[in-house]
This record gives structure tokens, C-alpha cells and sequence, in this order.
């Protein structure tokens, strides 16, 4: 059972869909990237597990198969394609699975500044204004994490994390559906309260602001840049307030799922249904989610466990030479993300889209991957480009580039395909023929 | 003429399909920077000797050719034919062992790929003159003859530049430049720009001229001679490249790579032992200048105001700033997210320390409901709320609607007059116990988990404990419950029951509960002792919040309190207990049990099975007697929060500003840390006017006011700048502004919290200043509860014990560890890290085994059953043998630096290279392949012969030389820190045990055996070190930033007052407080 109906969708109903005067006159455009921490298995030739348990299909081109780990995603076949041999050239030299920060934005961490602009949120610059959410993150930890372990994949221009939603789906539903019970004066009295303290705070630091140095000045930016941030999401809710937030059931979802005692499936597919919803209601169309980080100490890494796999993440991606099923529990586990991605993919092209011709999954674009290939290996990212065919994207094909190009290249072609009128985009040097067979 | 015509045609074929053959090889070689199989390195090496042969014959033909000059030598020109057909060979020859060289050394780079085009161009010239040669025997055609020649003087040019750069590959690029005359070293140099470089045109950069010339004279040569060879453009082994270097420092990234050369290079580390080597002269000439330059460096960025002042409060010290600021224990900070770490792994590095949107929504979310919380009106208007109950009548079922039946007949609040006589008639008489006693629970992790249910629920009390409801509806305010209580000590040994007591809400199957204290019990059934627990009522409850459906948090839920039996026993049994399916005090007629379901039935006769096996092996048993609670709200707490006067009815709103004015001028310099100017008070009564012009009440617009200190920047940033003015009527402005800078300091140093009132004001007298004063305030701070907030975090942080947690150990295989052994491991390593700092012992002791903190649990899990009773961890002389070594052999370090399931050499030294020899390894390179990607198999070899095979690569050996020996000395401890003498390899069928071998030779060569050797060796030979590493972990720690070269010295001057004091750590603090680092003088901010 899909978890949003039609109902649902304020899609098309005229007026009081946005308080932006022309906004979403165009057909929506979305995105979802999704990324999964430590890499794939990748079997070696020589190892019995290769043929049936390689991420990567066996074959390259319009004419491939799927491998075990794929074979989820075989209802959907002719809506995706496999991309090989991109990798972020300014990531290769990191001591690898720290990655997940830098997935989207492709910065050199050694850079001064550390990190910059993700993918994600260049796109909310030119579109973001046509939802409530200019964008969402989310993942399964929540917050920000360290830049070891980052828990975030969207960054701001200034390189400042954007902490993802997350910890447990009900905190991702409480921010995009919950409804203030509150009536209207008293939401406009609480927005005028959150103003006067963030304006006593701004003016605080404006009398500071004048005797510091470069460097106490920056920390202070930061800040600044966040008082600001949230002034802006308080003008915004305001303008929004006439709009009625989509009537959204909580107990169409699992909210409460708990990834050990319900199993990680229902955690990640209540997860994976908000963003559909999102989606349906169009409360937002540019989505960030990380549904398994790198490293341990969280709380996907214990997800293979409550699997029946002998052993946690982390652990499963190091030690597959330990034991005669190594590669293949590993890839169980890549397997299991996949069925999560497939059916999401499923129940979106299940879905008409209620604002424009064909289903949602025609007019979003799904990038799926981690930022190594094998846990330590940081080239050759496994990677999924699925949906937008109503963007031009061609799919069914196995596409393999060689080393010299940047993965950057496809974030700027996708990019440039949601309609962002840039032609540059970290270190790309180019764009990729996503709409031809080859 | 024809056979010679197809001849000639023949041997053009030939050379070009060679030619094409060559480029295409040349131009396909993997030559990328990574090394291939050891056989084609083998022939790779050839190539240097196999290069002077072409030289030799393309040098000699030539001359062959010249002998024409002479009618007596024109003889011999007959043999360049045969000279340019072997150049021609040997050329490909020396080119082919060229690409093997390259490809399979790792070579690559602009140099390689000349010296690779060049080789290509030399043997492609060569042969296409053998061709010409031969082609014109004898003839006489002058365009054939100038054509040949021409093509030898090209070859004869490629020669001379494809060897001078191979000579730059070898030698570096500077190997002819470096000794040649001035005017010609320009045009030999590699690509080395005469043009100073575009900044120094201004002239201020971190290093200075006269530094940077030096470098180009005296060091940069060394560097070409020396390093240039495996760190050039033709090789960049361990990713490095000395041209990478940049002596202007303009970044800190620079300053780390030669902070990394210097260490190599002190460290004799570089260049390898098989390389050639500086003199020592050299050495010191480059290891001075890196050091000059790091020094200018460092005061450079400090003048310039590149370090930071100031720093935002870490998630700890927010929250303690609250709890001295409100007056209270509460916890205020569990909504905001986990401070990152440094490197060296503390929570307090300033540059680490942002403030993102999310954190600000809380910070507004935590001041909101801490005013709310805390401020209060006028008189108190809620009443102090009290229980009494006899545990005989209490009545708890775990099961369907029986639920509601608890809460109807739970204890109800008794009117005043009311407890004191039900307390008193109580006392009067003789004790009576409820029928059950609770027992002990077995060793291991107390698993609640139902059959057929792999989670923990408790959504009912088991054998050992019980559960009891108490109505209020009070959220806030602090609760006091005192337990009547009882122990049959155990039969065989005589051990004690441990009482403990967990309050918090039920959820359906869970509970969410915080354990808020333990005692054992020992009073006899004769006459019951009274045990205390005193918290606050706020920790234990989740807020309502009325936005959001469905969850916890959305609806007034009784309090509920837990008291258990949580000692130890091997018969110990934690089952369903029947008291919570069936009400044995209820007449029959009402028993809900009349009609139990199968599984309820089951659980009765378990419960039976389960008491008649405590009641034969006779454990500690603990009787629950009665019950005394007193919960008393904020406002009736003359000690907690702010109570904040109201105007009287009618007053105008100069009586609301005089209120709100005293208030301002109370609050807001505990706030700030120190004396407002009446500006500051004017900004935030113009904050309040603001909000009542708006029409909020006044309890309202107090509130905002006091919730809007809480989120400027002047509450959340240490250091921040004295406001405009501020300094101006001060008779010592300097002395003041310093002196406030280092109260703040010290106290979130010292206290992790604000300073208090008397630092405040010996402060703002510029008194601070005075180093005496300093010393004599430090003191007074250590001496303070409050320091154990610094001892607690800093020894956390220092030896990593956030690492272990509930997944850390696998209880599969070590089912006698569970989370609660887990926090007695990190408590043992706190406890005695504090014991050492507190009572001002020997630091060295830490690395002792003469005392431990044992509990019975814990001395079971270290071997050392009986000497120590009861549950509380105490300071206990052990006299048996332990060899641990102290610190470095407690469970909890060893449990953190294992796989959960063996122990881990690798992590456990780096950890003991980071943690306590300051001495930290460089991070592992990208890519690196882990243990037995090379298809080695692994089945069956215990990780300590897995590692032995990693040391015999190259590629890990130069690292982990350095790194396994000091873990394999750790060998006797498996992944939960307990002893033991064999290790278990594989599973099931596949199961192997061998004996543990904690043999290891130790990078200096001392040859150890086990935990015992190493800690007397760290205490005799590496003392100083390991001192030294303490001293400078608390340095970082204290200063809050990564240290750098003048850190460093600053250091090094604490250690040695450190050393002279005996070790104290105590003195290491005031050592610390009294660098220059800590807090420096503030020079010219003028900049920026």
C-alpha cells in the first residue's frame, strides 16, 4: 500500500499552493541523492563470489544484467542506469569511508575553507523557493556528525554543515507534516518572539563585531550566517501560514520504527515513504538522504546484525576475507539497500506525479552511491542514476568512464538537467551524455 | 640491385614497424605511480646499466664518421653501420627496461614523462640513421648524406637532454644547478623561477626575508640532493613531493607537512638508512631553519590575530554554566548534538566549535524552557507534594488493562500533618515486608527479553525488582525518596544486596528510566536502614509537547520508580515475576488471573522454579519496607532558580523597569562573566519595553528577556571582547582586560563552567594579572567539587573511553560482559585518574598496579574474586601479581582497542603511540589494501599472525614496525580486557585455540614479555615520556587549539615544572594556567 494517496497532493489545486507569485508555474523537477557508507562488495575475479555477488554488472553497455545485488531492482529495469569509474579526484588521497561529507560537493578537505556548496543546495538556489522546503536532509543518524563521519551530505556555500533530520523517522515527520495545534495569532506571536531574540542576539553581535580579529571575526560569521538562516525559515513559515500544510496522517507511517526490534527495513522504508510523501505534497523537491554513514558507533551500523548477517557494517566491509562467505554476507547487505532503493523506486513510479504528465519517477531523478568503491578504495564509485525520463535521461545502460573524468561531471550534468543554469560545478570539466544509449 | 633494393626495403620495414612498436608501448605503459610485481622490478633495474651502451655507440658513430677527415682513419667509418644497428638495439633495449623500471617503481610525473619520450626520440633517431646508413652504403647523394647527418646531430641532442633528465630523476633536478657556476646554474635548473614569488612584494608574510633566502641558499639545495630522488616529480613515495613544500607557511596545511619533514628528520627517519645520508651538519641546517620559520610563523599569526580568542562553550560546559547560572543539577543540554573532537581528541578545540542553525534552534528551545523552569514570581503558589507508602500495599500488574487498576490504587499526595504522622506511626512499628524478596541478577549483560522476543521489554517487573507508581503531576523541582530497606546477606559468602532506584515513564513494553543512585545494603530485617536518593523530578521526565501526535512526550504519564536487587550472582535470575501477573493480596474473587493465558502460566511456574533456586543457593536477598517522598517544586526551593518580584496591582511601568533593572543587573554579569555597563543593562530593558509594547504580560516579557542573554554571543562564546568603552574609566585597563580573559579561562578550564562571584570580582579589579594571585585563585579552584567536572571530561577524553559502548563487546562471545560492566570499566579508569589528580599522588602511579578501583563485579572480571565486598567501587590494595601496568592494561582501554571479538595489536598501539607517548603514527595512506586482499589466506591465524604477515610488505612495514609491538605486549587480554592464555580463532567446526604469545621486541629494541614488562618499561626507560605525553594532552586540552610551535615550547616549560614537582598533577595545572598559551597577551588587533 503506497503511504500518500492523491488526496493528499495540494498538487494543482490552484491558488494557495505557494505564496510566491509565478512560483511552480514550471513542471517540477526533483531530486533525491541518496548515499550508503563503505563502499560495495566487489569480489575479485578469482573469488567464487565474483559472478554472482559484484555490485557492478558483469557486462557494460546497453545489454547488461543484473548481478544478485542488483536483482531487486529488476521490476524497474529500463528506469535506471549503472555508472562506473567516476570518482572525485580531489578525495582519492583521503584516508578513506570519510567521504560522505564531500559526496555532494566534490571539495578538496585539505582546502583552507574545508569544504563548500553541495550539489543539493546549488540546486535550492535555483528552485528551492517553489516549496515550503527550499530542501531536505535527512538520514538515518541525524545532525552533522564529524567531517571523519560526516552524517550530512549538504554543505552551505561557506563550507558549514547543514545537520540532516534524522535519528528516527517521527523527527523527519514532526518537521515536514506535524501541524501546530496553535491558532493562527499565537503562531504569529511565537514567530514575532523567535524574531525579537534572534534580533537582540544579531545586534549583540553586531557591537562585538568591530574589535575582533580575522579569525574570531569568521567564527562569529558563522553565526551570524545562522541567525540569519533562521530569520529567514521564520519569514518564510510566516509567509507560508495561510497555506495549509498538507493533511499528512502520521499513522500512515512507522514513525516509532525502531531499527532492532522492527528491523531495519521498516526504519528505512518509513524513511524512504516520507520522502515520497514529500514528494506527492510537494513540500519539497530536492532531497538529500544517507540512510547508512561510514565508520561505526551509529545506528545503521548495527542494521546487518538485526539481518541475520554475522557481523556489524563496518566490521562486514573489513573482513570479508576472514571467513568462506565474507563477500557474499557483505553483498547480502548491499543487497538488502537495494531492495530498500527498489522499492522506493517502485512506489514512485507507481505514483502519477500530480503536477505534471507521468509518474513522479519521471520527473525525479534518484542518484543513489558511496563515496568508495570497495571500503579503502576511493575510486570507481558504485553508482545508480535512475528516473527523469521525462528530463531526457536515457537509461537501461551500464555506463564506465575511465579515471580522468570527475564525478563532478555528473553532478554537473544532473544539475543541468533539473535546471540549473550553471556550467560549472566543483572541479568538473564537463558533462556526460545521459541521454544517449552508449 | 634488385635483391638489394627488396634488402634495403626490408630493413626500413623493419626499423618503422619497430619505431611504431616502441611509441606504442611507450605510450601505453602503465607508468602511474604504483608499484607492480617484484619480478619486472627486478628488470626494471637493469635500465641503468643498459643505458650507457647506447650512449657509448651514439656517441661513437659519430666519431666513425669523422674518421672520414683523414685518409688515414677514413677506414674506419666502414663501421658506423654495424656501430648505429647495435645503438639502435641497445637503445630499445634500455628503453624497454626503462618503461619496466618506471611502471613497476611507482615512478610518474612530468620529469618521468620527458626522460620516457626522450628515451623513445633517441632510439627512434638511432634507428631511422641505421636505416639511412645502410640504405647509403656507399653512394655518393649529398641530399641523403646532410639528411643522415642532421638526423645523428638530433639524435646526439636527444641523448644529452633524455639523460639530463634522467640525471634530475636520480639526483634531483638541481644536481647540475646546485655546484655550477651562477650564470649557467640558471639555464640548468629544472624549471626553478628566478621571479620572486608575488607576495613578497608586500612583505607581510608569516616568514620573513631574510628566512626565505636563507631557505633558497642553504636548505633547498639538501632538499634536491637528498630527497628529491623518492619525494621528486619523478617519484612521490608516501605521496609526497619536496617541491610541495612552501617555506612562505602561508597556510597551516604547510605548516603540518614540514612540521612532518622536521620529525622525519630529527628522528633519522628520513632519509632511509639505505639512502644517502646528510651530515650532521646539514641535518641540523635544515632542521633550524624549519624551526626559525615555524617560530615566525606562529608569532606572526599571533600578532596578526589569526588565533582565535575566542570559542564557543562546548556542549559540557553549556551545560554546567546553566546549572551554576540556575542554581540546579538539571541536565540542560541532552537536546544538543555531540561536540566534534580535535585531533588530538578534545571537545574543546575553538575551531572546531560552530554554531549551526540547528544548535541556535535548540539554544532558544533549552533558554525558553530553563527561565520557564527556573524564574519564578512572587510567592510560591505550588506546594511541596508528599508520599508515604508501605511496600506491603503496594500493587503493581505489568499486563492488559491491570495497568490502569496500578494507577488507581497508587499512592496518593497526603495532606500536610498527614505524612509526618503516617512517617512517625511507622517508625513505631515493627517492620513489614512485602512477601517478595528481590535477588540478585546473574553476571553478563541482564537481559529482559520474553521468549520468542529479541528485544529488551519492560514493560513489567521482573524477579529482582519492583515496581512502584506515584500519580504526580508535577514535571519540575527536585524529588526525595527515602527507602526503608532490609538485606539477608548471602549464605555462602555473606554479600549484600544492592538497592538501586530508576525513575522514569512506562511506554507500553518499555520504560524510559534514569538510574539516579545505588546504595548496598546491609541493615539487618530487625531493624531496616533508610537509603536516600535525592534528583531532580525534570531529568527523569520527557516534556509534553503539545504540537506533535502520538509518541512519547504527548500525554501525563505517572511517575514511575523501579527499585531493584542489581548485585551480582551465578545463580542470580532474572525472570518474569509472578507479582506482576497475579495480585496474591486481593481477595480470590477479584484476581484477574482466574482465566491466565498459557504463556502467563508459564511465567508463574518459572517464577516458582526461579525463587526455589535462590531459596536453596541462598544469595544476598533484598526486603522492601516502606516508602517516603517528598517532591518540592522550584519556587518552594530557596536555593534554585531566580525568583523574580512582580510589580504590585496598578503600579506603573517605571515600578516594571525598576523590577526588571535590579534583576538585569544581577543576572546579566553571571551571564557575562563579568561587570555590565549600563548600556548593555539599557539594551535588554529595551528588549523587555519591546515586548510589553507588543502586549505581552510581564511573567512574558521577563522571560524572553532573561531567554535572550541566554543565546547572545557574549553567554555563548568564551573571550569574547569587553564592550565599547567598557575600559575606559579603569585606573588599569590592560591589567583588567587581561585579568577578566583568564578568569573565563580558568574557569571553564578548571570548573568547565563560568567563574563565581568572589573570581568575578578579584577579576574585575585586574587583579589576575598578578601571578601569585593566579596561583593562589587555581588553587583554590582545584581544591573545589566543581574540578571534578575537568578531572571527569579530561580523562575521558585523553585516554578515548567514549569508544566503549553497548556494541563494543561482543556478548556472544564474552557473555559475562554486559553494558553495566562496560561503565564500571570506564568508572575504574575515571576513578582512578581522579584518585591520582585529587589526592595530588605521584603521577607515575598510573602506571602501577599496587592499588585498583574494584568492585566485587569488577575484581571478578580482572581475576581478583575477594578482595573487595559491595557494589561501589572503591580504592582497594591488590597483592597479587596483576602485571597491567596501570592504566594501560585496564579493561576498559584494552575492551575499546579490540574488535569486539580478539584483541586488536594495531589500534591498541596507536593508542598507546597517541594517548600516552604523545608519538602518534601518520594516518594510513588512501587505498590501502587490508589484511589478505592479496588472496592470502586468513582462516585460521590468530590476528597477531595476520599482522606478522602485513610487517613482511614493504608498503606496511615502515609504519607498523613502529605501531604492533607495543599491542602484541597486550596480548594476554581478549576484546573485553580479561586475562587470558589462549587465544580462540574461527567458529563453530572451524575453531582453533593456540597459546598467546605477548612476546614483542619493542621498536627500540628492549625485548618484552606482556603488560608487566611494558609498564615497568615505560616507567624506567620512557618515563620522561610518557610525562611528557600526559602533560602535553592536558596542554591541548587546557589551551583549546591545536598547538603550534610556541604551544610547543610553552609545553615543554609546563613538563619540566611537571618533572620538578614529583609529578604533581596539580602543579601541571598552575603550570599550565601561567604559559603565555594559555592566554596570551593581546597584541596589535589592528590588522583584520
Amino acid at each position: 500500500m503506497l503511504p500518500a494517496t492523491a488526496g493528499m497532493a495540494r498538487a494543482a489545486t490552484g491558488a494557495k499552493t505557494s505564496p510566491i507569485v509565478g512560483a511552480g508555474s514550471a513542471a517540477p523537477r526533483r531530486l533525491c541523492a541518496i548515499f550508503v557508507g563503505n563502499g560495495v562488495a566487489l569480489p575479485p575475479a578469482s573469488h567464487p563470489a565474483h559472478e554472482k555477488w559484484h555490485w557492478f554488472p558483469h557486462e557494460v553497455g546497453p545489454n547488461f544484467n543484473l548481478t544478485a545485488t542488483l536483482e531487486p531492482l529488476k521490476n524497474v529495469k529500463g528506469q535506471f542506469s549503472v555508472i562506473s569509474g567516476l570518482s572525485h579526484p580531489a578525495l582519492r588521497k583521503i584516508y578513506a569511508h570519510s567521504t560522505a561529507g564531500y559526496f555532494l560537493t566534490g571539495a578538496n578537505p585539505e582546502s583552507p575553507a574545508g569544504n563548500t556548496i553541495s550539489m543539493d543546495q546549488v540546486l535550492a538556489r535555483y528552485s528551492g523557493s517553489q516549496t515550503l522546503y527550499p530542501s531536505l536532509t535527512i538520514g538515518t543518524e541525524g545532525g552533522v556528525g564529524d567531517m571523519s563521519r560526516s552524517n550530512t551530505m549538504s554543505f552551505m556555500q561557506s563550507g558549514q554543515p547543514i545537520p540532516a533530520l534524522g535519528g528516527t523517522p517521527r523527527a523527519i515527520y514532526n518537521e515536514l507534516f506535524a501541524v501546530d495545534t496553535r491558532d493562527k495569532g499565537a503562531q504569529v506571536r511565537g514567530f514575532d518572539r523567535d524574531r525579537g531574540m534572534l534580533d537582540s542576539a544579531l545586534q549583540e553581535i553586531k557591537s562585538l563585531q568591530s574589535q575582533l580579529g580575522a579569525e574570531d571575526k569568521r567564527r562569529l560569521e558563522e553565526y551570524l550566517t545562522s541567525i540569519r538562516n533562521l530569520e529567514t525559515r521564520i519569514d518564510r513559515a510566516e509567509a507560508w501560514l495561510d497555506v495549509p500544510k498538507p493533511d499528512v496522517p502520521a499513522d500512515r507511517f512507522q514513525l516509532d520504527a525502531d531499527p532492532l526490534t522492527d528491523g531495519p527495513a521498516a526504519f528505512l522504508d518509513a524513511m524512504y515513504d516520507l520522502v515520497h510523501t514529500a514528494f506527492v505534497t510537494d513540500v519539497t523537491r530536492i532531497v538529500a538522504f544517507q540512510p547508512v554513514g561510514e565508520g561505526s558507533g551509529e545506528i545503521a551500523k548495527e542494521f546487518p546484525k538485526t539481518l541475520g548477517l554475522p557481523d556489524i557494517h563496518h566490521s562486514l566491509t573489513h573482513n570479508f576475507d576472514k571467513t568462506e562467505t565474507g563477500w557474499e554476507d557483505w553483498a547480502r547487505y548491499d543487497q538488502f539497500q537495494v531492495q530498500r532503493l527498489a522499492r522506493f523506486l517502485e512506489m514512485l513510479s507507481n505514483t502519477e506525479d500530480p503536477l505534471a504528465e507521468g509518474s513522479l519517477l519521471d520527473n525525479t531523478i534518484v542518484l543513489y552511491g558511496s563515496g568508495t568503491s570497495e571500503t579503502h578504495v576511493t575510486l570507481n564509485y558504485p553508482i545508480i542514476v535512475a528516473g527523469g525520463r521525462n528530463l531526457g535521461l536515457v537509461h537501461d545502460v551500464h555506463r564506465r568512464y575511465d579515471d580522468s573524468v570527475p564525478f563532478s561531471n555528473l553532478l554537473l550534468t544532473l544539475l543541468q538537467t533539473l535546471g540549473a543554469t550553471t556550467d560549472q560545478f566543483a572541479d568538473s570539466t564537463g558533462t556526460l551524455d545521459l541521454t544517449a544509449m552508449a | 640491385m634488385k635483391a638489394s633494393a627488396s634488402k634495403h626495403i626490408a630493413v626500413w620495414l623493419i626499423a618503422l614497424c619497430a619505431i611504431s612498436g616502441l611509441v606504442v608501448a611507450a605510450a601505453l605503459a602503465p607508468i602511474n605511480g604504483e608499484t607492480g610485481p617484484d619480478f619486472f622490478r627486478f628488470l626494471g633495474r637493469f635500465h641503468p646499466l643498459a643505458l650507457h651502451l647506447p650512449i657509448a655507440f651514439l656517441v661513437l658513430a659519430p666519431l666513425c664518421e669523422a674518421s672520414r677527415l683523414s685518409p688515414k682513419t677514413a677506414h674506419l667509418a666502414r663501421a658506423t653501420t654495424p656501430i648505429l644497428f647495435l645503438a639502435s638495439i641497445s637503445a630499445f633495449l634500455t628503453v624497454a627496461l626503462g618503461l619496466t623500471l618506471a611502471a613497476s617503481e611507482g615512478h610518474g610525473g612530468a620529469l618521468v614523462d620527458k626522460h620516457r619520450w626522450g628515451g623513445v626520440t633517441v632510439a627512434s633517431l638511432a634507428t631511422i640513421a641505421f636505416a639511412l646508413r645502410f640504405t647509403l652504403g656507399e653512394r655518393r647523394s649529398p641530399v641523403g648524406w646532410s639528411v643522415y647527418g642532421g638526423v645523428l646531430a638530433v639524435a646526439s641532442c636527444a641523448l644529452v637532454i633524455t639523460a639530463h633528465a634522467g640525471g634530475s630523476l636520480v639526483h634531483g633536478p638541481q644536481y647540475l644547478a646546485e655546484f655550477a657556476p651562477p650564470h649557467l646554474a640558471k639555464i640548468l635548473g629544472e624549471g626553478e623561477s628566478d621571479e620572486p614569488a608575488a607576495e613578497t612584494a608586500h612583505g607581510d608574510l608569516p616568514v620573513s626575508e631574510p628566512t626565505l633566502a636563507a631557505f633558497k641558499s642553504d636548505v633547498n639545495p639538501l632538499f634536491g640532493r637528498y630527497c628529491a630522488r623518492c619525494h621528486g616529480d619523478g617519484k612521490q613515495e608516501a605521496n609526497f613531493r619536496v617541491a610541495s613544500l612552501v617555506p612562505e607557511m602561508t597556510n597551516s596545511f604547510e605548516v603540518h607537512d614540514w612540521r612532518r619533514v622536521m620529525n622525519k628528520l630529527n628522528t633519522y627517519q628520513m632519509p632511509p638508512e639505505d639512502a644517502a645520508q646528510p651530515t650532521e651538519d646539514e641535518r641540523a641546517r635544515i632542521v633550524s631553519w624549519i624551526e626559525t620559520a615555524m617560530n615566525e610563523e606562529a608569532t606572526w599569526r599571533r600578532s596578526h590575530n589569526v588565533t582565535p580568542h575566542i570559542r564557543r562553550l562546548s556542549k559540557r560546559e553549556y551545560n554546567h554554566t546553566l546549572q551554576d547560572l540556575f542554581r540546579t543539577t538539571a541536565n540542560f543540554a541532552s537536546k544538543l548534538p555531540q561536540d566534534p573532537l580535535s585531533e588530538k581528541g578534545y571537545d574543546t578545540d575553538a575551531s572546531l566549535l560552530r554554531v549551526s542553525e540547528v544548535d541556535l534552534r535548540i539554544y532558544m528551545e533549552i533558554a525558553r524552557q530553563a527561565v520557564d523552569r527556573y524564574v519564578t514570581f512572587g510567592q510560591p503558589t505550588d506546594e511541596v507534594e508528599h508520599y508515604f507508602q508501605e511496600f506491603e500495599d503496594n500493587y503493581f500488574f505489568g499486563r492488559w488493562r491491570a495497568h490502569q487498576l496500578a494507577i488507581a490504587r497508587a499512592p496518593r499526595p497526603l495532606p500536610a500533618g498527614e505524612f509526618e504522622k503516617r512517617v512517625a506511626a511507622h517508625e513505631a512499628s515493627a517492620p513489614v515486608y512485602h512477601e517478595q524478596f528481590l535477588g540478585p541478577v546473574p553476571y553478563g549483560k541482564v537481559s529482559y527479553s520474553g521468549e520468542g522476543d529479541d528485544s529488551d521489554v519492560r514493560g513489567y517487573p521482573r524477579r529482582h525488582e519492583m515496581f512502584v507508581y506515584i500519580p504526580t503531576v508535577k514535571t519540575v523541582g527536585e524529588m526525595v525518596v527515602r527507602v526503608s530497606a532490609a538485606a539477608t546477606p548471602a549464605a555462602d559468602d555473606g554479600s549484600f544486596p544492592r538497592l538501586r532506584l530508576e525513575v522514569g515513564e512506562s511506554y507500553d513494553r518499555n520504560l524510559i528510566a534514569l538510574n539516579v543512585g545505588e546504595y548496598d545494603v546491609t541493615a539487618s530485617k530487625d531493624d531496616p536502614g533508610v537509603y536516600e536518593f535525592r534528583f531532580r523530578l525534570e531529568d527523569t521526565r520527557s516534556a509534553p509537547n503539545p504540537t506533535l501526535g502520538g509518541g512519547p512526550g504527548d500525554f501525563d504519564r505517572p511517575l514511575l520508580l523501579v527499585f531493584s536487587n542489581v548485585a551480582r550472582n551465578e545463580d542470580g535470575v532474572v525472570g518474569p515475576s509472578r507479582y506482576a501477573q497475579e495480585d496474591p493480596l486481593l481477595p480470590d474473587g477479584i484476581r484477574i488471573n482466574g482465566n491466565l493465558p498459557g504463556s502467563t502460566k508459564a511465567v508463574m511456574k518459572g517464577d516458582e522454579e526461579a525463587t526455589e533456586k535462590l531459596l536453596e543457593t541462598q544469595p544476598g536477598f533484598l526486603h522492601l519496607d516502606s516508602l517516603e517522598i517528598t517532591i518540592t517544586p522550584v519556587a518552594a526551593e530557596p536555593d534554585v532558580g531566580w525568583s523574580i518580584a512582580r510589580p504590585a496591582e496598578g503600579a506603573g511601568p517605571d515600578e516594571e523597569q525598576r523590577l526588571v533593572r535590579e534583576t538585569l543587573e544581577e543576572f546579566l554579569p553571571i551571564a557575562f562573566r563579568r561587570p555590565v555597563t549600563e548600556a548593555e543593562v539599557a539594551r535588554y530593558l529595551s528588549t523587555f519595553s519591546g515586548l510589553r509594547e507588543i502586549n505581552e504580560s510581564y511573567d512574558t516579557a521577563v522571560r524572553e528577556t532573561l531567554a535572550s542573554v541566554l543565546v547572545s554571543a557574549e553567554f555563548l562564546f568564551i573571550g569574547a571582547p569587553l564592550p565599547d568603552g567598557y575600559l575606559a574609566d579603569q585606573k588599569n585597563p590592560e591589567a583588567v582586560e587581561r585579568s577578566l580573559a583568564l578568569a573565563s579561562r580558568l574557569s571553564y578550564f578548571i570548573w568547565s563552567s563560568a567563574p563565581d562571584e568572589r573570581l568575578r570580582a578579584i577579576a574585575s579589579e585586574g587583579k589576575l594579572a598578578d601571578p601569585r594571585a593566579l596561583a593562589e585563585e587555581t588553587t583554590r579552584m582545584l581544591d573545589d567539587e566543581k574540578s571534578r567536572r575537568f578531572t571527569d571530561a579530561f580523562a575521558r577524553q585523553w585516554l578515548k573511553l567514549g569508544g566503549l559502548n553497548a556494541g563494543t563487546v561482543s556478548t556472544e562471545r564474552y557473555p559475562e560482559y554486559g553494558p553495566e560492566l562496560g561503565k564500571l570499566m570506564v568508572q575504574q579508569t575515571v576513578d582512578t585518574f581522579q584518585d591520582v589528580f585529587h589526592n595530588n599522588r605521584d603521577a607515575r602511579s598510573l602506571y602501577t598496579d599496587d592499588y585498583m578501583f574494584l568492585n566485587d563485579q569488577l575484581a571478578r572480571h580482572y581475576g581478583l574474586e575477594g578482595v573487595v565486598e559491595g557494589g561501589d567501587l572503591r580504592r582497594v590494595p591488590v597483592d597479587k601479581p596483576v602485571n597491567r601496568g596501570g592504566l594501560i592494561g585496564q579493561a576498559s582501554v584494552l575492551a575499546i582497542n579490540s574488535d569486539g571479538v580478539d584483541s586488536h595489536p594495531v589500534k591498541r598501539g596507536v593508542w598507546l603511540l597517541e594517548r600516552i607517548l604523545d608519538d602518534p603514527p601518520p594516518p594510513p595512506p588512501p587505498n590501502v589494501p587490508v589484511l589478505g586482499a592479496d588472496g592470502v589466506s586468513l582462516v585460521g591465524l590468530t590476528l597477531r599472525e595476520q599482522i606478522e604477515g602485513h610487517r613482511n610488505k614493504p608498503a606496511c612495514n615502515a609504519c607498523h614496525t613502529k605501531i604492533d609491538p607495543w599491542g602484541l605486549a597486550l596480548e594476554n587480554f581478549d576484546a573485553s580486557g580479561a586475562y587470558r592464555q589462549e587465544v580462540t580463532v574461527g567458529e563453530g567446526e572451524n575453531e582453533i585455540v593456540k597459546p598467546v604469545d605477548a612476546h614483542t621486541v619493542l621498536p627500540d629494541g628492549e625485548k618484552i614479555n606482556g603488560a608487566g614488562d611494558l609498564g615497568s618499561y615505560l616507567l624506567s626507560e620512557r618515563e620522561q615520556d610518557i610525562m611528557r605525553g600526559l602533560a602535553r594532552h592536558m596542554f591541548a586540552y587546557g589551551i583549546g587549539r591545536e598547538m603550534d610551535i610556541l604551544d610547543e615550547q610553552e609545553a615543554e616549560q609546563a613538563t619540566q615544572m611537571f618533572r620538578t614537582s614529583g609529578y604533581s598533577l596539580k602543579h601541571l595545572v598552575l603550570a599550565i594556567v601561567q604559559s603565555d598559551s594559555f592566554a596570551p597577551q593581546k597584541e596589535d588587533n589592528s590588522d583584520g
